[in-house]
């Protein structure tokens, strides 16, 4: 008894608790923006959110080229979100680059989260076997397969697209130019001709790696970088 | 006198039109005494059901009749009337403005003003010659001017060739066509083609054009005298008649405004401000519109700047529409500013100077002030925040990074890691199973249906089932024991050999059998068939005791069953 009591003190008392994620708003509004990142960034896991915050964190550090990388993920997840899109814009504005839209798959698929795709396409799955079950016992489901299945299918299809468009990997490749300006050489190697120059926080397309260099594609051209110079946005905290 | 006439004039005009808005355009701003120019009467989405008549001030004559013209587009129609007036001599003119007398009380058409330069005097014979002309001999710097190409001819005359200006000291535009016609020159009919660009210098000096042209001309040839003689084509190569020599000078230092920023023409300026009752920190919108011609490219409506009582923002250009050509036109821009304190009554007037090259003085516009009343809802942390909010052109010092991001999220949403978004095994699994159990429950639906469909098969299948279950009620009691063999065995083998059960007999089942037993079975088989017969037939029982023969035949059957399954 005296133990059930204690249990549900300990829980009333952790569900009034500051979780990381306010305590971190809350350093930020005090103007301590290392210990509000620092709290951030211990947060396990990740979310559209979190990285949005995280983008305002860094930009307050003006630490711009991370903070493009974390806007950079969030709109990924949520590309409809505006606020996002208003404060990578902000951030973009103090490069002397500009952000390359989203895809048009991504923008379409964005209206839903990854997770809720995922459901919609199970969900999908157990109605269409379903109703092929089904069609084996009942005579106006037969009658009916001539539409209804090929409609079936091309949900399915639809709710496929929006799983693969929302996948992390779909922009996994992406990374941005760190330093005032990247040199991109022909060869992976120090002393390799130069090819040409991106801007800080310019958006790269990671295509091949070899050791500690990327091969990027961005302006129509391709070239080798040096990975201290890049932030990918897979690599980006959890 | 001249304001009654106006009015009475004014009065022919529907009355529909009193309250909409007319303005007058001039197609070209500068023309000879020897030229025409399109005067447009312009009545925004009105119909105008019959011609007024304009007051034209002395010396400007209307050419012809005037003109009705209507263009729609997208809904919105826009009607006008196109009057052709000439000068009698050189000078400036000022066609308007109009008072309406409509219901809004003080509403014009606004004035255009018209330059009209003498045109020179040509002595000539030839058939073709070139001339190009300016309103003027002295331009300013940065003052746009029309300049007039002008080719006059006797002759049929096809493409016109022009080398290029090398722009040194100034920007000169494409040359656009604006009209063909005829002109008396010492009595004889010339065609003229003109052609109008605008040239923009860029530094003072002396600027020269000398260019010469190549034409295609068309003339019968000469060697028949014929009147119906094919015509041929040439290339006749012509330079100006005269050198065209410009001289561009500074506008004048005398009388020069301090803030004048080098804008050359004539404008106007209006603006507004609203909401004009705001409390300490909302923003009021200042709209300011510049409008008229010359520098307008270049020019900029001014704004408010960086004050103790104002917080201002940058301002937003929000439309810019030019006349074809892009001399004249409008351009209209917002800024936001927030009173910074209570008590503040007015916005400060805006002023914008620039040289008027019609009057050759410089002119400063003023606009406002705007009265505004702000209240102090404010306590003094609050305002003292807003004071100190980093602006424009007072804090260089302070950073903007940062400044003018949107807050923080305020909910984590869900937070997981980055693998859970990647579809897992898990979701292949759930998204695969219905799958798998459909293809279980349609191979069930289809065996099921295979055996309806097929009665012998199942006979078949269900064979061996059927025989274990008759051996086990073969007793030895009752009929002869090989009368109750013979319904287990015909059973038997006409349902694994798929025979007929009344036609089956040793022939057709030694036949079957022996691909598929082995040669004792099938012996054995022959053998207790034999015996069914007899004893079906003949009644003979004398082959040892019943139980004996009953384990023979559950050996022999079973041994029969298992060969056949294989």
């Amino acid at each position: 008894m005296i133990r059930g009591i204690l249990l549900s003190l300990f829980v009333s008392v952790a569900a009034f608790a500051e979780s990381p994620f306010e305590e971190a708003a809350a350093l930020y509004d005090q103007g301590d923006f290392s210990g509000a990142l620092t709290t951030y960034q211990a947060i396990e896991g990740q979310s559209s959110a979190l990285d949005y915050n995280i983008g305002n964190t860094l930009m307050r550090l003006e630490q711009t080229p991370e903070a493009i990388a974390y806007y950079r993920r969030a709109l990924w997840q949520s590309p409809s979100d505006p606020d996002i899109r208003a404060n990578l814009e902000r951030a973009v504005d103090q490069t002397d680059t500009a952000m390359p839209p989203l895809p048009l798959y991504r923008k379409l698929s964005g209206f839903l989260k990854a997770e809720q795709w995922q459901l919609g396409f199970i969900i999908s799955c157990w109605i269409f076997a379903g109703l092929g079950m089904l069609r084996f016992k009942i005579e106006a489901l037969r009658n009916a397969s001539a539409w209804i299945f090929p409609l079936l299918t091309l949900i399915l299809l639809v709710l496929g697209a929006g799983v693969w468009a929302s996948m992390p990997s779909a922009y996994a490749s992406e990374a941005i130019i760190k330093p005032v300006e990247a040199i991109t050489r022909f060869e992976p190697l120090p002393d390799a001709t130069e090819h040409f120059t991106l801007p800080q926080g310019s958006v790269v397309k990671i295509t091949d790696q070899n050791r500690n260099w990327y091969k990027i594609s961005a302006l129509d051209e391709q070239g080798w970088v040096p990975a201290d110079q890049l932030i990918l946005l897979k690599e980006l905290g959890e | 006198m001249k304001a009654l006439q106006t009015f009475l004039i004014f009065l022919l005009i529907p009355v529909s039109i009193l309250n909409a808005e007319v303005h007058l355009e001039l197609s070209r701003e500068t023309i000879t005494t020897d030229d025409t120019v399109d005067l447009l009467l312009k009545f925004e989405s009105l119909h105008v059901s019959s011609i007024p008549r304009l007051p034209l001030p002395e010396g400007l004559q209307l050419v012809g009749v005037p003109r009705r013209e209507s263009i729609s587009m997208y809904g919105v129609s826009d009607n006008r009337v196109r009057y052709t007036l000439k000068a009698e001599k050189a000078g400036t003119y000022k066609i308007g403005p109009f008072d309406t007398n409509g219901k809004a009380g003080n509403e014009k058409i606004k004035a255009v003003t018209l330059k009209v330069t003498q045109a020179k005097v040509i002595e000539t014979t030839e058939n073709l010659f070139v001339t190009m002309e300016c309103s003027t001999d002295e331009i300013l710097v940065n003052e746009t001017v029309e300049i007039t190409l002008s080719f006059y001819s006797r002759v049929i005359t096809g493409k016109i060739q022009s080398e290029d200006f090398e722009e040194n000291g100034f920007e000169i535009s494409e040359f656009q066509s604006v009209q063909t016609r005829p002109k008396l020159i010492g009595g004889v009919e010339y065609n003229v083609e003109r052609y109008i660009a605008q040239l923009t210098p860029t530094r003072t000096g002396n600027i020269t054009f000398d260019p010469s042209f190549k034409i295609q001309v068309r003339e019968r040839q000469k060697s028949t005298g014929s009147y119906y003689a094919p015509y041929s084509t040439r290339i006749q190569r012509i330079k100006l008649k005269q050198p065209l020599v410009l001289t561009v000078v500074n506008p004048p230092e005398e009388g020069r405004p301090d803030d004048y920023e080098g804008h050359l023409g004539t404008f106007r300026l209006s603006a507004s401000v609203s909401p004009q009752k705001v409390n300490v920190g909302d923003p009021v919108t200042l709209r300011v519109e510049l409008t008229g011609s010359g520098s307008l490219q270049q020019a900029l409506p001014p704004g408010l700047s960086e004050s103790d009582d104002f917080k201002v923002y940058e301002p937003k250009l929000l439309t810019k529409n030019f006349r074809p050509g892009g001399r004249s036109g409008q351009k209209v821009i917002e800024q936001v500013v927030i009173p910074k304190h209570g008590g503040i009554t007015e916005i400060p007037e805006l002023t914008f100077s620039y040289y008027d090259t019609l009057s050759k003085s410089y002119k400063t516009l003023h606009s406002g002030p705007f009265p505004l009343e702000v209240k102090a809802t404010l306590n003094d942390s609050d305002a003292s925040i807003i004071s100190s909010l980093p602006s424009v052109e007072n804090s260089p010092e302070l950073t903007l990074l940062g400044e003018d991001l949107i807050y923080l999220k305020t909910r984590p949403g869900k937070i997981q890691p980055v693998s859970r978004l990647q579809p897992g095994l898990q979701f292949f699994g759930f998204s695969s199973v219905p799958f798998v159990l459909w293809a279980f429950v349609g191979l069930g639906v289809r065996t099921k249906q295979q055996k309806k469909s097929d009665p012998s098969g199942r006979r078949r299948q269900e064979a061996p089932r059927r025989l274990r279950k008759h051996l086990l009620q073969l007793d030895e009691k009752g009929l002869d024991i090989h009368m109750r063999i013979w319904p287990i065995l015909s059973e038997y083998l006409s349902a694994r050999l798929s025979l007929p059960p009344g036609e089956l007999n040793s022939k057709d089942v030694s036949s079957i059998l022996q691909e598929k037993v082995s040669p004792e079975t099938l012996e054995a088989c022959k053998d207790w068939m034999q015996k069914c017969e007899q004893a079906r037939f003949a009644g003979n029982t004398a082959y040892g005791n019943r139980r004996e023969v009953r384990e023979q035949f559950r050996t022999f059957i079973l041994q029969l069953d298992q060969e056949l399954g294989k």
